[in-house]
């Protein structure tokens, strides 16, 4: 009898599908806030692998002569840096900030092609586990993240295919950057196709572009800028293997090619890819700043269009990375004057922050440190670079470490103080939790010091004339001291990062709970459970502001009984 | 006292198996064809790094066939 049963358990059992198991649930996952989780742990852990490149990079140049790194090594570790930091961290960064919120914020139950969405993800973290295996057969891509022809063509025994065996990349490392580089622009693509329908056919009633949240506004922007980009370096790549795998000359002067093409190719994706990284960070600190000043954004309209105006001229500045090549002085006058002109959208969004901020009942949590820190550090980014942007002045210091210190202001003074803002900010959604104020505060200031020792410097070192990418110096140039300083900033940077693991990791365990509304803010991912249940709305709200939340919460002074948009 | 505490109840659970049901309707169906397909575009470009092992390449190709049928012919 008791055999009899046993036997019956069992065959009503039933294994475990897959979509039910853990792990199961999360590879099938198609739901946008899982997604959206994916993409911020795979991006939050390329950061750390990006990081630790960059203490190497700073660990060999702290003084001269340095010996931490060989020069081949050294060749592959500045490139994964960038490659990482870009392509692996704050790309998938961004578009997993927009993946949970974006839905959430215009009233949407998920992205509008959720299969396309989870493809998405998949492929940028096998191709960043394939860029990044490259280490393991001592091949990673060696020659920045530019790839610059013909330093990329292949030579191997026997042949002179690039023209000049010297300068050539004999093994698979640049194989691993173009197939690579493909694979992310797949992902880059199919999330660009997902936000742009998303965004223009998902929204709630009455949400109209002019209602739309200025974080929603610049990724749909970036997710133009996407997909008009992209086809440039994936078309540059593909050309780049056919001359080293199918006997073709595009980038081989000596055979008819023209290396200024891989130029003017990965530059018309390249410039545009600089405001691909920071357009979402403009969105987020436009969230931000309203709610931790208690206003309404300042300029709501010119921020938006501001946005659409930075988008277009974007594509229109390439070649002020090329001034040093001998471009004709037409084209010289063209890109300064264009590049110049980019700055005045740009200074627009920050006198709008700035209007925001003012007058304001300012708190000073964490993500409004952040955000004010952003705009300071990104001022200074802008402002370097429109000297950049003077010819003269770029020819003294083209491919030295002024433009390091650049592009350093911007992508982390700028991108990466814009995310740990976002992160801060909508942490409690996604989690439920707040986390530590403390050690956010002790975060934003390290890192702010961090910044500032780290990449000040390199101003000056440039101007003395260091070039980038070197793999040592003598030490007789006046260099020592200023890199021995940034050194020392690169460091402090590692530490503000180390605490905000740590502070990620206590807040999980035993952080304190947030609630739905944690810092009052105005827009409708807030009017959801946090986190949110999985279709996000059981009612799809109607909108009738650009502040739905705050109007719900004051019906009595609700934005659309005063304003008219 | 304890009949409301049972109604409420009653009602907290109702409303929760309402919510489900609108959670089945309206969330997407899960799927590992997403999964699928970008492994094995992996696949594939490693063949092409392995261009010496070719069978890499066209083991690939061949899951990126059955990945893109498969991803067409589900369920919804």
């Amino acid at each position: 009898m008791a055999t009899r049963t046993i036997t019956e358990g069992v065959s009503i059992a039933r294994r475990r599908r897959l979509s039910e198991t853990y792990i199961g649930e999360w590879i099938m996952t198609t739901d946008h806030k899982k997604i959206g989780i994916m993409y911020m742990v795979t991006a939050f852990f390329f950061f750390l692998v990006g990081g630790v490149d960059a203490l190497l990079i700073r660990t060999q140049l702290a003084q001269p002569n340095g010996k931490v790194l060989s020069p081949e090594v050294y060749n592959q570790i500045f490139t994964m840096h960038a490659v990482t930091m870009i392509f692996l961290f704050i790309m998938p960064m961004l578009t997993g900030l927009g993946n949970y919120v974006v839905p959430l914020m215009i009233g949407a139950r998920d992205m509008a092609f959720p299969r396309m969405n989870a493809f998405g993800y998949w492929v940028v973290l096998f191709g960043g586990l394939f860029l990044t295996s490259s280490f393991l057969f001592g091949a990673a891509p060696n020659a920045g993240w530019f790839a610059y022809a013909p330093l990329t063509e292949l030579s191997g025994p026997g042949t002179t295919s690039c023209g000049n065996a010297v300068l050539c990349t004999p093994g698979p490392n640049m194989d691993f950057w173009a197939l690579g580089i493909l694979m992310l622009g797949i992902s880059s693509i199919s999330a660009s196709i997902n936000f742009v329908v998303t965004i223009l056919k998902l929204r709630a009633p009455g949400m109209s572009i002019n209602r739309m949240p200025l974080f929603t506004w610049m990724t749909l922007i970036t997710a133009f800028l996407l997909l008009f980009a992209i086809p440039s370096v994936t078309m540059a790549s593909i050309l780049i293997l056919l001359d080293r795998h199918l006997g073709t000359h595009f980038y081989q002067a000596g055979f008819g090619g023209d290396p200024l093409l891989w130029q003017h190719l990965f530059w018309s994706f390249g410039h545009p890819e600089v405001y691909i990284l920071i357009l979402p960070a403009f969105g987020i600190i436009s969230e931000v700043l309203p709610v931790f000043a208690r206003k309404p954004i300042f300029g709501y309209t010119f921020i938006a269009w501001s946005g659409v105006a930075i988008g277009f001229l974007s594509f229109t500045v390439w070649a002020h990375h090329m001034f040093a090549v001998g471009l004709p002085l037409v084209a010289q006058a063209f890109f300064a004057t264009s590049t110049t002109l980019i700055a005045i959208p740009t200074a627009v969004k920050i006198f709008n922050w700035v209007g925001t901020v003012y007058g304001g009942k300012l708190s000073f949590k964490p993500p409004m440190l952040f955000a004010l820190g952003f705009i300071a550090m990104f001022l200074i980014g802008g402002l370097n670079g429109a000297a950049l942007a003077i010819v003269p002045f770029d020819y003294q210091v083209t491919d030295t470490y002024f433009v390091v210190s650049h592009l350093h202001y911007v992508l982390f003074g700028g991108s990466v103080f814009g995310i740990f803002a976002g992160i801060f900010y909508w942490f409690p959604k996604i989690t439920g939790k707040l986390l530590n104020e403390r050690l956010g505060q002790v975060q934003f200031w390290l890192m702010l010091i961090g910044v500032n020792v780290t990449f000040f410097p390199m101003h000056i070192m440039g101007l003395l004339g260091m070039p980038r990418r070197i793999y040592t110096y003598p030490g007789n140039l006046g260099w020592n001291e200023l890199n021995l300083i940034a050194t020392i900033g690169a460091f402090t940077l590692g530490i503000s990062i180390l605490v905000f693991v740590w502070n990620f990791v206590i807040t999980l365990r035993s952080g304190e709970a947030a609630g739905t509304d944690p810092w009052d803010a105005f827009t409708l991912e807030w009017d959801t459970d946090s986190p949110p249940v999985p279709y996000n709305f059981l009612e799809i709200p109607t909108v009738r502001s650009r502040r739905p939340f705050y109007d719900k919460k004051n019906p009595e002074t609700a934005d659309w009984k005063s304003v008219t948009h | 006292m304890s009949e409301d505490k049972g109604q409420r109840k009653q009602a907290s659970q109702k409303q929760k198996a309402s919510n489900e049901a609108v959670e089945q309707a309206i969330k997407p169906k899960q799927s590992y064809w997403p999964f699928a397909l970008a492994a094995s575009l992996t696949v594939t470009l490693v063949g092409v790094i392995l261009l010496s092992h070719p069978v890499v390449f066209w083991l690939g190709v061949a899951l990126l066939i059955v990945s893109f049928v498969g991803w067409g012919l589900e369920r919804h």
